[in-house]
């Protein structure tokens, strides 16, 4: 038997405004494991879902087994034997492992009432498979994650998958759920399944894969035996080569500590992580997806619990356990999620800005129309937010604008911190420039800021001292005027370690 | 959607800056009031049912309608707050009741009427305190929490009551409830002043706009730093109180304290709210709203009545009329 499993042809993808992938051919044999890696936006996951029938393809072709398909929908993925493991796991916790694997087909008896036995049986069967020992009744809420990802993969097993992929797996697991997890698709490759493994992890990749396809700006940069390579060699083929630098940030800032946090640890994310901001200082906290640096921000800011050896503000011990407790502490949080966290989006500009501050713009008991318009209007030209009026409802604005309207909020409570979580997320390229630029002028007048970002090329252009995460740990630290994207990519695919 | 539609011109023609920007400003204001399109409904209505149906147009009907929507009214603002914040609130007609009996009971015990009144408002206060907490920091969702508060409430009625009727008040308690001014009744007087000054105070006072937000993204809020859970133990208790002042002025009304009073006041109260504006997704509705939703309402069951058309079809056309409010409420907002 011929061992192509899967063979992509020249398939290009273009979304509103993005081309996402471009000419990209791939090919995956069965009994291999291919990893694809890539930065953030390079098409990993575009290239997944294409697979996987979430996504159609503008051109190009697919081949299984030599046949040319089309995979219109899901459904026709998994009568292909195509299955994805998301990165985030759907399961249902409360439903046993059997009914997770066997979700939406569980087998019926002559009465039309789920036949247990059959599906004890069967569930049994595919757990065999993995070699998981594990009670079918159990359910899954009691599962710790590897367990819960080997479910997801027994469940892609029983659609009779011969095509695995999986994205970011090991991302939410720790080193031993990681090292239980790729011995069994070691084991699943041998019996001759064909797996995708898509990872930021290069430590995993190369400890798993046959082969690597490198993607970058929606293209291959090129297919490799495992064997041939070396870690440095794919960092220096992932990192995009802009022409022109990005502009970086100049000279350190050398003021006083403002805040120090020794031992930051946040269950499953982050394992103690030491930081510090100066005044006037910005520091950009990077790492790939999933590396913990979001979950620092977010428990700086009190938004999630943490627990913290010491926090010292202005050189007094501090404590924040809420979001309330961040701001009397004069930290202002900007949360990477517009919709969901940053704005009111059935309310007004107006009102959007002034939410954090009411009590600036009232006098007794009420709320001063005047004021409170002035207040935003100030914002909304300092900030260049294009909004027909203060009473428009945020809803009808543009992302960049919305972005913006996120950031005016949070200056107005004229806090001596902020942090800054993917402030630019979804954001066009001026936009993006424009909140760079205030970012600097905000540092510049004593504040200081904490810059969460998951783009190396924004890292890079704003901060003054950059740390990387790489698994819950802060794995390198290197001043803004020594830092490229080659160390930054090194550190956070957790092949290079850089602390003094 | 057609209200932004209209927010959308009016900043186009706000640009501009004529001389008539005075007049202009007024026509905006007027516009930009929500509470326009309910005015226009509601007048619409009366004036075609004051033609076509008989009676309806007396000023005696007018001030009947008035009289019976008193504690509706009270009770349909503290729910319009309530829904503001993205909560709800199904206790408010066993509170109502609560007060209303327990003041009634501890006159008849012979307590001093301004005493009695007070351990009913704290009664009232204390479901509501009941309600705030189990919400805000137990966590459990208001639909469940305030359902079990109804039944408790309603519960606690009959203990104390064992089922009878109270009654046998001094006048000074009973006179506030049956006095007048005119034609119109001290009663319709209290219900507007409440009405008029919540509504001013959801719109204007800093603590109660804040309500707009949690309502709108209770995340999004708590990261604008604003006190959720004493904002929503405020509101709670709020509507408690509403309802139990209400009751008060029930019993004082009809020198009776009924165990059955204020059944089914809470599906009213909410109904009134959502035709008035309130949303169930939280951060939409005003108080002037609710009160015309619940005017709305009212003439519909006027008429039903004047039109001699059976009792037992007003239920359903009462919950005919909430589907549809509701209905709007959900398609409105999956639009966007």
């Amino acid at each position: 038997m011929d061992l192509e499993l899967l063979t992509i042809e020249r398939v290009t993808k273009t979304f509103p405004g993005v081309r996402a992938l471009q000419d990209v051919s791939f090919d995956l044999d069965r009994g291999e494991i291919h990893a694809v890696v890539g930065q953030n936006g390079a098409g990993k996951s575009t290239l997944m879902h294409i697979l996987a029938g979430i996504v159609r393809p503008d051109s190009g072709r697919i081949l299984m087994d030599g046949q040319e398909v089309e995979i219109p929908n899901p459904a026709r993925g998994q009568q292909l034997g195509i299955s994805i493991v998301h990165q985030e796991l759907s399961v249902f916790p409360s439903r046993s492992v059997a009914e997770n694997i066997f979700v939406g087909r569980l087998p019926k008896n002559r009465l039309g009432f789920v036949d247990k036995k059959v599906l004890h049986t069967q569930a049994q069967k595919f757990l065999n498979a993995l070699e998981v020992p594990l009670d079918p009744w159990i359910p899954v809420r009691d599962l710790g994650f590897s367990h819960r990802q080997l479910i997801e993969i027994a469940k892609a097993l029983s659609y009779g998958g011969k095509l695995l992929i999986l994205d970011e797996p090991t991302s939410a697991l720790t080193e031993h759920e990681t090292a239980i997890l790729l011995n069994q698709l070691r084991r699943l490759r041998d019996s001759g399944i064909g797996i995708i493994f898509v990872s930021h992890r290069l430590r995993e990749v190369f400890a798993v894969s046959n082969r690597i396809t490198v993607l970058r700006d929606g293209a291959v940069v090129g297919t490799q035996n495992t064997a041939a390579l070396d870690p440095d060699a794919v960092i220096t083929m992932m990192v995009r080569r802009t022409i022109a630098a990005p502009p970086k940030q100049k000279g350190g800032a050398a003021g006083r500590p403002r805040l120090q946090i020794r031992g930051l640890t946040v269950p499953r994310c982050v394992h103690g992580v030491d930081l510090e901001v100066r005044t006037g200082e910005i520091v950009g906290l990077t790492g790939v997806a999933g590396a913990g640096h979001t979950e620092v921000g977010r428990a700086l800011a009190g938004a999630i619990p943490h627990r913290a050896s010491e926090v010292t503000l202005d050189g007094k011990p501090a404590r924040i356990r809420t979001l309330r407790d961040a701001m009397r502490c004069g930290m202002v949080y900007l949360p990477a999620d517009r919709r969901t966290e940053g704005l009111f989006l059935r309310l007004s500009v107006l009102q959007n800005i002034v939410a954090a501050s009411l009590r600036k713009v009232r006098r007794g008991i009420w709320v001063k129309n005047r004021k409170a318009r002035r207040m935003a209007q100030e914002y909304i030209d300092s900030l260049a937010i294009r909004t027909p009026s203060l009473d428009q409802f945020v809803l009808n604005l543009s992302g960049g604008n919305q972005q913006k309207v996120v950031l005016a909020r949070g200056l107005t409570v004229d806090a001596r911190i902020l942090i800054a979580d993917e402030p630019t997320r979804g954001v066009d390229v001026g936009a993006k420039a424009e909140v760079h630029q205030l970012l600097r002028r905000l540092a510049e007048a004593g504040k200081s800021i904490l810059l969460i970002s998951t783009e190396f090329p924004e890292i890079l252009a704003v901060s003054h001292r950059i740390l990387v995460m790489h698994a819950g740990r802060v794995v390198g630290e290197v001043s803004g005027a020594e830092a490229t994207e080659e160390r930054i990519m090194a550190m956070a695919s957790g092949h290079a370690c850089e602390r003094n | 959607m057609r209200v932004q539609a209209e927010r959308m011109t009016i900043s186009e023609t706000r640009s501009d800056g004529s001389s008539k920007k005075g007049a202009r400003l007024l026509v905006q204001q007027l516009l930009r009031v929500r509470e326009m399109t309910l005015l226009l409904l509601v007048g619409g209505c009366g004036i075609l049912f004051s033609l076509t149906v008989p009676n309806f147009g007396s000023l005696g009907n007018f001030l009947s309608v008035a009289d019976s929507l008193v504690f509706d009214a009270m009770i349909t603002t503290g729910m319009t707050i309530a829904l503001v914040s993205g909560g709800f609130d199904l206790s408010v007609g066993s509170v109502f009741a609560s007060s209303g009996v327990v003041v009634a009971v501890a006159m008849v015990a012979g307590l001093s009427m301004w005493l009695s009144i007070v351990i009913a408002l704290l009664t009232a206060a204390a479901w509501g305190f009941l309600n705030g907490f189990v919400i805000t920091k137990i966590g459990v969702n208001p639909l469940l929490t305030t359902l079990a508060t109804m039944g408790m409430a309603r519960g606690f009625v009959y203990i104390i009551t064992e089922g009878r009727v109270v009654t046998g008040f001094p006048d000074e308690f009973t006179a506030p409830g049956q006095a007048a001014l005119g034609r119109v009744s001290v009663l319709v007087v209290i219900a507007a002043l409440v009405i008029i000054v919540a509504d001013v105070l959801l719109r204007k006072s800093a603590f109660l706009r804040q309500l707009y937000y949690i309502g709108s993204n209770e995340r999004a809020a708590r990261v604008s730093g604003i006190n959720v859970e004493r904002a929503r133990i405020g509101v709670y208790l709020t509507t408690a109180l509403l309802a139990g002042a209400a009751g008060i002025l029930s019993t004082s009304k009809f020198s009776a304290a009924i165990p059955l009073m204020g059944t089914g006041a809470e599906l009213k109260a909410i109904a009134a709210a959502v035709i008035g504006g309130a949303s169930l997704y939280g951060g939409e509705g005003t108080v002037l709203g609710g009160a015309l939703g619940l005017i709305f309402l009212a003439l519909i069951q006027s008429v039903l009545v004047l039109l001699n058309i059976s009792v037992y079809w007003q239920g359903f056309i009462a919950g005919a009329v909430l589907l549809v409010a509701v209905s709007l409420d959900v398609l409105i907002h999956r639009r966007s």
